[in-house]
């Protein structure tokens, strides 16, 4: 059998973290924003419950604020890198291996331990005594499962915070339960590609043939529906694909209407792009650059454009890449 | 007695904060004075659980004579033991407040400590909580 993983995460953990230190806040809506102040970054279940949705604009929410006294943080990252830290230091008493997978989820070797659900539970219990935030654990064969472990035994309060999925007739139990939008690594795109061929939940998913989906969606689908089946694909503590490609896009908050405007404003993406690039220690081989018009301003002209370039040498130099946009636009651009 | 959150949070980083540890009589000079003891790092000698202790300013005076006072910094050790006697931070409708932990009659109450007065005892209720146990104090003095 495969060695048992655990995933332990926070909800709402900005809200949380904001939480310790104010209990004032407790059972209370409360929000916290995003870098610039502009939208709901974090959510309390009280928050959730108002309807205010994941990155709902500060503006547009005025009135629910105003009406249920709906408390209002900036984002303290600091604040919450401490906490993330506290709480890793604790599960580090509960694991000899944990991979931080980002500032809120953490995947923990849990093979050894006798009675896993006991552990879990105290593990959750000494997080909230000795940090103060709520966490909670799901537990399975792979990554992916226990992943859907953690998501079931959020929704249902009758887990107490853990499910372990180990034992298959449990899995059997859980999957056709969950919707496979809410599988790790099913996006979007793929939902909608997979609701066409009928697939609904996270069992059909699992049924479905590997070669079928690695044709649908790429060597990820393949691995989810793998992993789905209990046959671990993703590796505790594997560091993360490299990325093959990423995009800044933007929609403009003004219209811009004359060639330099645009111009400027695919500079500014293109120097982020570059940024990003070296960030993760990367060079890139091609370049695409687009642009259309307001898909709603209806019966006026409209122009999609889009051209991609060869960058010779590989380059993650800005003005390399600027350059490279402006020989896309002047290309592009209706005469 | 209420107590703010440190907005940054004090971390004890590396051994840079490590002093040579000399025992300093308040009474008579002390005949051993020129005796060097070991190395301290005086932030982890408060801080016995690094993952579970934050640190908070004091405002007000209300466990004066506990050598608790007004400004100071006070490191607050969430998995401390709440024993009766102890200085706590205690949530109180939705407040955070600094006392010291009392029991009589078989109920617990938190109780100030300093005799000037003019601060009350507030009864234990299953509302209230122990946030967690006063670990230590740092305080500073005026040098100019």
């Amino acid at each position: 059998m495969s060695r048992p993983i655990a995933i332990s995460d926070s909800a709402n953990f900005y809200v949380s973290a904001e939480r310790i230190f104010d209990p004032s806040l407790k059972n209370t809506p409360v929000i916290v924003l995003s870098n610039n102040d502009g939208c709901a970054v974090a959510r309390s279940d009280e928050a959730k419950a108002l309807g205010i949705k994941m990155g709902a604009p500060l503006h547009l929410i005025q009135d629910k604020i105003a009406a249920h006294g709906v408390r209002i943080f900036s984002s303290n990252y600091t604040l919450y890198g401490d906490i993330s830290r506290r709480v890793v230091e604790v599960y580090e008493t509960f694991s000899p291996v944990v991979e931080v997978y980002s500032i809120d989820e953490s995947f923990l070797d849990f093979g050894g331990f006798r009675d896993r659900e006991a552990h879990a539970q105290e593990m959750r219990r000494q997080v909230l005594l000795q940090v103060g935030v709520p966490v909670g654990v799901g537990i399975g064969p792979t990554k992916t499962l226990a992943k859907c472990a953690n998501e079931v035994a959020k929704r249902n309060p009758i887990f107490k915070g853990v499910l372990d999925m180990m034992d298959r007739s449990v899995t059997a139990w859980v999957l056709p339960r969950v919707p496979v939008g809410d599988v790790w690594g099913v996006g979007g795109r793929t939902k909608a590609k997979l609701a066409r061929l009928g697939v609904h939940t996270a069992a059909e998913l699992r049924d479905m043939p590997a070669r079928q989906a690695r044709g649908l969606g790429s060597v990820v689908l393949e691995r989810t529906v793998l992993e789905l089946q209990g046959e671990p694909c993703i590796q505790l503590d594997e560091a993360p694909p490299p990325r093959k490609g990423m995009a800044v896009t933007r929609s403009a908050g003004v219209p811009m209407r004359d060639q330099e405007t645009v111009m400027s404003a695919l500079a500014a993406h293109a120097t982020r792009a570059a940024e990003k690039l070296r960030q993760h220690g990367l060079i890139a081989g091609t370049m695409t650059v687009f642009y259309y018009t307001s898909r709603f301003s209806v019966g006026k002209p409209q122009h999609t454009a889009s051209r991609t370039v060869k960058l010779t040498p590989m380059t993650s130099d800005t003005r390399d890449l600027v350059q490279a946009v402006r020989a896309c636009v002047e290309a592009s651009w209706p005469q | 007695m209420p107590v703010h959150p440190i907005e940054k949070p004090v971390r004890i980083l590396g051994p840079s904060q490590r002093l040579a540890l000399t025992s300093v009589s308040a009474g008579f000079p002390s005949p051993a004075g020129d005796d060097l003891e070991e190395e301290i790092d005086p932030i982890a000698w408060v801080v016995r659980h690094p993952t579970s202790t934050f640190w908070w300013r004091v405002e007000g005076d209300c466990l004066w004579d506990v050598g608790i006072r007004h400004g100071d910094l006070i490191a607050v050790d969430r998995a401390g033991k709440r024993r009766v006697g102890r200085a706590v931070l205690a949530v109180v409708e939705g407040a955070v407040t600094a006392k010291i932990l009392r029991k009589r009659d078989g109920r617990y109450y938190l109780a100030p400590a300093n005799s000037q007065g003019g601060f009350s005892e507030i009864a234990l209720t299953p509302e209230s909580e122990i946030w967690g146990v006063i670990a230590g104090v740092v305080r500073r003095y005026d040098l100019a």
